[in-house]
């Protein structure tokens, strides 16, 4: 059960109900000490422009600042950008850099590594997966990317002429001036992200270059209030401290141990015996520790889960049976009795942690959902009498990943459409790039997927659909839906993008791309040593404001 | 033919009195040459019974024995019967009463022997009809394996000279191969399912059969029988199958008995794994892998089809044992 991208990026607008989810006040604490937690896997790419996932992300936050950084309510703050001024149409950003960011080995950070670092990130022979996304919001990334097909184009004169136009530019060494292609408000909280953070060029060349940086602790350079002091690929990894950082002061914890246990149950026995201080927990292990009275937490990790339709195969091609089977599966009773804890069944496409929950209160509950499936059952003959079909003929597969939840869940849903609809729908579980392989081949009827936000705005989500979109794997075309969202893109003023979006949300609804099922929220429990976690939609794991009892 | 018998025994003073009589000098002519006693040589005192008859009525005068085939009997009695006299189906859920332990009655008075799983199956359903295909699959896929080593065995080791040094050395490649890589590869590419199990490993699991076919084959075919049936003008295929495949039957059966238990361990491995088959079927594996997520607050999820394949697989495995035993001439009372 993963997402399709495992990305997340923090972002602007403050969410009103900041999930400050620490383990205990953090009152009487002292800095200094040593804490253990489990990351779950080893992180798959630390090389900060090409990163993608959320478990390098958790090891990245702590090691590396870009611009701007997520402060304790998820708003952009300060980063190695001291202040910055705006231009009158929002456009244009100057940012002015702390003289005293410095990088692990002393040398001070200029604009000139961030214009290296978002050369590289929109190089597209480097092969950022993520570059196409915010190429749509930087003036000239769009061109460049176009231009840099191979290395051989990047040399060329139409490449350099690229390289020469984009929209970042290095004034002198600590002023940087960035342009925008539209008014975004959510531009500074993007700049957040890992992607978009400073890389020396004189380091990266030196530790050598896109096939060694980021590939273990000492090829890599930090600007962040930690360093990678040690990294046993699939075991562990140490971080300490950074004396380099101008806040170090701010910062408690001296070392942080990361463990990569795949499995649950040896880690809740790490946990049991003192060895780790912080794991997350599966269902039945929430269950359990609930029922006992433990301090179990919970966040909203900020990912709907849906069934994504294949609008290019028979059946799946017509609204009516996609709305079906959408209702045709009791959401409650799969979070109550299946993911077992305080996950909630979607109400729109829009999950409920962006913006803290106002948009998706404006959008209002689009999914009446209940245990009467006669309609449902009538809408999916409907459909498929238009199709041509019958409940004999139609038999959809649906591709999901590999894995115990996933096998559940597809157990479930399987077992839900039978019964409520009389679909007879198989199971086809692959491997996670597998799945993603065959999604953006388009050779699929119904994918179990996941989104999780990027940034804290509901384009996020919404944009995902736009005919060609990168992500609309089910080739789903709305010439009404792609107009909201190009508007929307460049929309200043606020009330009327938003009903612009909330426009998109309804035909969402009323044409089903998608089948929302569920918003996920996830557990963990600290040991009684580690107080002050934070854990969001947009930082999943933060220890910076951590300190040990 | 009784007078017959009396008028033979000669002399007729009993042996004190030849003892008494010895002063008395016996000529030849006191003795009569009766020649052998055709009829008593010819006599059948015991019932005559078969190589494989005799080995099976020392196999059930194990008591050991004997308990396996029962246990085992046991089991597929219930594989086959259980899902069709259950009241549930393997792929019904019980949502509203998941993970439930034994002998749970819900609110409207159904029961569930051995409880539900984390979706509300019904756990003693599950667990036979997950009993039908780990037996199906180790049974068809052991059988398919028995049949082609059979064949090549038999013809490689007939055949001899380059014919059986081309043969073995096929064997020897893809018995090179770790035969759980070969599986893995496999069941990639092909879609999930029992056939595919099935195939995946008779690909593989035939080589061991065919090595040992041969080697008993080569030790049998210069034998006196095989050099008669020769003279006497069969062809070869007739030789094979009427006299030498007949002649290795005890040591493939004694295989075949020791295979079953680790293709059904092979299928719970591949299930656990999650090489197995696809939902919402069940085998033993799968059903394991379920449990083990649960383990520590469920055991018995895990437990159940763990004790049924340890069960299964010692019964086997015992049973072969004790096959080769009562077919060993040797230990031949």
């Amino acid at each position: 059960m993963k997402m399709a991208k495992l990305g997340k990026l923090a972002l602007s607008f403050s969410l009103g109900l900041t999930l400050l989810a620490g383990c205990g006040g953090s009152g009487g604490t002292t800095s200094g000490g040593e804490v253990t937690i489990n990351l779950g896997s080893e992180p798959p790419e630390m090389n900060s422009f090409l990163n993608t996932d959320s478990t390098s992300g958790n090891v990245l936050r702590h090691v590396i600042v870009g611009l701007t950084t997520l402060d304790q309510n998820d708003e952009a703050a300060p980063g190695v950008a001291e202040s910055w001024t705006t231009s009158e149409d929002g456009l244009t950003y100057t940012f002015k850099l702390r003289a005293d960011a410095k990088w692990n080995n002393g040398d001070v950070i200029t604009a000139n590594d961030f214009v290296f670092a978002w050369n590289q990130l929109f190089s597209t022979y480097n092969g950022a997966d993520y570059a196409s996304t915010w190429a749509v919001m930087f003036e000239g990334a769009e061109e460049l990317m176009a231009a840099t097909q191979t290395e051989e184009d990047a040399k060329s004169e139409a490449g350099q002429a690229a390289y020469a136009n984009v929209g970042w530019k290095a004034l002198d060494d600590s002023t940087l001036e960035v342009k925008f292609t539209g008014p975004y408000p959510y531009a500074l909280s993007v700049l957040a992200f890992y992607n978009l953070a400073p890389i020396s060029e004189k380091l990266y060349n030196e530790y050598g270059g896109i096939d060694y940086y980021g590939k273990e602790a000492d090829k890599m350079a930090y600007n962040g209030p930690y360093t990678v002091t040690q990294w046993v690929h699939e075991d562990s990894l140490v971080m300490e401290k950074n004396p380099n950082y101008w806040d170090a002061d701010s910062i408690n914890i001296e070392k942080i141990n990361c463990r990569m246990i795949k499995d649950t149950g040896a880690a809740l026995n790490e946990f049991e015996n003192g060895t780790i201080d912080m794991i997350g927990l599966n269902g039945e292990q929430a269950k359990d520790y609930r029922a006992k009275g433990e301090n179990v937490q919970s966040f909203d990790d900020g990912s709907i889960w849906y069934l994504e339709f294949n609008t290019k195969r028979a059946g799946m091609n017509n609204a009516k049976v996609r709305k079906a089977l959408t209702l045709g599966v009791d959401v409650e009773q799969y979070v109550a009795n299946v993911v077992l804890n305080e996950s909630k069944p979607a109400q729109s496409f829009t999950a409920t942690s962006v913006n803290g929950g106002e948009f998706s209160e404006k959008v209002g509950t689009v999914w009446n959902r209940s245990n009467d499936y006669t309609e449902a059952k009538k809408l999916l003959e409907e459909g498929l009498a238009e199709e041509g079909l019958t409940l004999d003929t139609f038999k959809p597969v649906l591709v999901g990943d590999v894995g115990d939840t996933g096998k559940k869940t597809y157990q479930f849903v399987q077992e839900q459409l039978k019964k409520n609809l009389g679909v007879t729908m198989e199971i086809d579980q692959v491997e996670f790039k597998t799945r993603l392989q065959r999604m953006s081949d388009g050779d699929f009827d119904i994918v179990w997927a996941g989104w999780s936000c990027d940034y804290n705005d509901p384009m996020s989500y919404l944009d995902l659909w736009i005919t060609d979109g990168g992500n609309n794997h089910g080739k789903w075309s709305n010439a009404e839906y792609d107009a909201l969202i190009k508007a929307a893109y460049m929309e200043k003023d606020v009330e009327k993008r938003t009903q612009e979006l909330l426009d998109a949300e309804k035909i969402i609804a009323e044409e089903v791309p998608i089948g929302p099922m569920y918003y996920r929220q996830k557990d963990y429990i600290c040991s009684d040593k580690l107080v002050g976690v934070q854990r969001t939609a947009f930082r999943e794991i933060d220890l910076r404001f951590a300190s040990v009892k | 033919m009784k007078k017959r018998n009396k008028k033979a025994i000669i002399p007729t003073a009993n042996v004190n009195e030849i003892a008494y009589a010895c002063d008395e000098v016996l000529s030849a002519d006191d003795f009569t040459w009766v020649g052998a006693d055709v009829d008593k040589s010819n006599t059948i005192v015991r019932e005559s019974v078969s190589y494989f008859k005799d080995a099976m009525h020392r196999l059930f005068q194990d008591k050991v024995a004997v308990f396996l085939v029962v246990m085992l009997g046991i089991i597929l009695f219930c594989a086959v019967v259980m899902p069709m006299i259950s009241p549930y189906t393997f792929n019904e859920l019980h949502s509203d009463h998941t993970n439930q332990g034994f002998f749970f009655t819900a609110p409207d008075g159904h029961m569930h022997i051995f409880g539900t799983d984390s979706l509300g199956g019904d756990t003693w359903t599950r667990l036979w009809h997950g009993g039908r295909i780990s037996l199906t699959i180790a049974f068809v896929a052991v059988g398919i394996n028995c049949i082609i080593g059979i064949i090549y065995g038999g013809i490689s080791g007939y055949f001899g000279g380059m014919v059986d040094n081309i043969m073995m050395r096929i064997v020897e490649i893809i018995g090179g191969i770790p035969y759980l890589l070969v599986i893995i590869l496999l069941m990639t590419i092909m879609t999930k399912g029992i056939g595919t199990i099935i195939i995946a490993y008779a690909m593989v699991g035939w080589v061991g059969m065919a090595r040992l076919v041969r080697g008993q084959v080569i030790q049998l075919k210069e034998q006196e029988f095989i050099i008669s049936a020769q003279t006497m003008g069969a062809g070869s295929f007739r030789i094979l199958l009427k006299h030498l495949v007949p002649n290795t039957l005890s040591v493939i059966i004694v295989n075949l008995t020791l295979a079953i238990p680790s293709a059904i361990f092979t299928e719970a491995y591949l299930s656990f794994i999650g090489l197995g088959v696809p939902i919402p079927q069940a085998s033993w594996g799968t059903l394991a892998n379920d449990g083990i997520t649960v383990f520590r607050y469920y055991p018995e999820q895990l437990m159940l089809p763990a004790l049924l394949i340890s069960l299964t697989m010692l019964g086997f495995n015992l049973l072969g044992d004790k096959l080769r035993d009562a077919f060993d001439p040797k230990l031949r009372r």
